[in-house]
């Protein structure tokens, strides 16, 4: 494998496993132990920051959350993507109450990679928008 | 110039030509016909919306306003970019009172090129949270 195929196995990997499959416990083939996550203006540090503080709660508040890949770029030891995420609110998160609410939402994050490993991802999304259109819990 | 350098320089042109030095009469040396921008939630289509309903608002209120190349991906036909953004805020927009705030947030685009132009690009930025804490809303 080239390592622009490794890379690129990676990212799918983590969409498919990580992120669709909700393997939390995986998260160590994925990411560096020092890695770091600038999701907007939040910053998440380390595989707590990146499982437990980020990626858990959005789990938990959409169980059967799903995430597609919509464009995968690969340049060295860098990548980018664009995804399409879908999911059922089931429980109350970031202040929106849950009424069974479908998610639908696009982002893009771009990744550096070290020894097969995602180092450091930027994303932005427009995920907000969708939050601040649903109705709030009280 | 490879297809790979057009590529580049298209992207960093958007950045250094259009936005940073507001010459908005090079369009066509950056976009195709075709261009559409996915900016959020909302979409511009074509030369006139791109410049007439976007660009031109948002440089009217930050006349000063600078984007900087912080990343830059390659891949064929396709980029992404996170810049960050900055500006003084001179005249109303986005329904707030311009009173000199400093305008400073940090966006990311992927762009589709088509013949070493831009033909399409999807962009999100954290400008909203800048504009929900930087001032009193006009009336």
């Amino acid at each position: 494998m080239t390592d622009r195929q490794a890379n690129e196995r990676l990212l799918r990997d983590l969409m498919d496993v990580f992120w669709n499959e909700h393997r939390l416990e995986r998260s160590g083939d994925f990411f560096a132990n020092d890695a770091v996550l600038h999701s907007g203006t939040q910053d998440y540090a380390g595989r707590v920051g990146l499982g437990d503080d980020f990626a858990a709660p959005f789990f938990a508040a959409f169980p059967d959350l799903h995430h597609a890949i919509v464009y995968l770029l690969i340049d060295g030891d860098w990548a980018a993507m664009r995804y399409h995420g879908t999911g059922t609110l089931a429980h109350d998160y970031g202040g929106v109450e849950a009424t069974g609410q479908k998610l639908d939402h696009h982002g893009t994050a771009i990744f550096q990679l070290a020894h097969g490993r995602i180092a450091e991802v930027w994303g932005h999304s427009d995920l907000a928008d969708w939050m601040a259109a649903q109705p709030q819990a009280a | 110039m490879t297809n790979q350098d057009r590529n580049e320089r298209a992207v960093r042109d958007l950045y250094d030509v259009i936005w940073n030095d507001q010459r908005l009469d090079r369009f066509d040396d950056v976009f195709d016909d075709s261009v559409v921008i996915h900016a959020g939630v909302t979409d511009f289509a074509g030369q006139q919306a791109i410049t007439e309903d976007f660009a031109k608002p948002f440089l009217a209120a930050f006349p000063d306003l600078h984007h900087e190349l912080t990343h830059l991906v390659l891949d064929g036909d396709t980029a992404a970019t996170r810049f960050r953004g900055t500006g003084t805020l001179k005249g109303d927009y986005g329904g707030l009172i311009a009173s000199g705030q400093k305008l400073s947030y940090h966006g990311m685009a992927l762009l589709r090129l088509k013949g070493g132009r831009i033909a399409e690009i999807w962009t999100y930025s954290d400008i909203g949270d800048w504009f929900a804490t930087h001032g009193q809303e006009a009336s």
